[in-house]
């Protein structure tokens, strides 16, 4: 399961959680 | 409009957040071209990504639908939102997904979630702060 950023990088949504704990906010919309 | 007041409350306290050792990252479903507009709105300056499929936000057990966005009690949260400045923007993503967080440990363990039930139904600064405390 991936992300992306600004960037169009895609990243691994576990990668975000293996050094340390992850608060994952999810907007409804950006506006 | 909710959720950049979300944002920005978190932001106000994102020193303590990161005492605890964690870091916060954002996840919008709009395009990967919306978040440096966000960015500037809301002052953020950690992590953001998009998931436009929605593949994450369904995974997280996230709510979608009209019922969810337009409800009264949705209504009021807006009006208390409106009143302290923040007016709605074009909006950028899926206007009937819903949004919330997820505290997730080092193991890969959700150790608390908030799934929002409509706009400005979001987790509070405190109570992430709760939830990180063991995560921790």
């Amino acid at each position: 399961m991936t992300v992306l950023d600004e960037h169009k990088q895609v990243i691994t949504l576990g990668s975000l959680w293996r050094d340390k704990p992850a608060v994952l906010v999810f907007v409804r919309h950006f506006g | 409009m909710h959720c950049r007041e979300h944002v920005v409350q978190l932001h106000h306290r994102i020193e303590e957040l990161h005492a605890t050792g964690a870091e916060i990252y954002v996840i919008g479903n709009g395009s990967p071209s919306f978040i440096d507009g966000f960015r500037e709105e809301t002052g953020w300056r950690g992590p953001i990504y998009v998931d436009p499929s929605l593949e994450v936000y369904k995974a997280a057990g996230l709510k979608r639908g009209v019922l969810k966005t337009f409800n009264l009690a949705a209504g009021i949260r807006s009006i208390g939102t409106l009143r302290r400045g923040i007016k709605q923007g074009r909006t950028q993503g899926d206007p009937w997904q819903q949004g919330g967080v997820l505290v997730i440990d080092r193991a890969g363990e959700i150790v608390w979630a908030h799934a929002s039930g409509g706009p400005g139904d979001n987790a509070t600064a405190d109570q992430i702060l709760t939830a990180l405390r063991p995560a921790a």
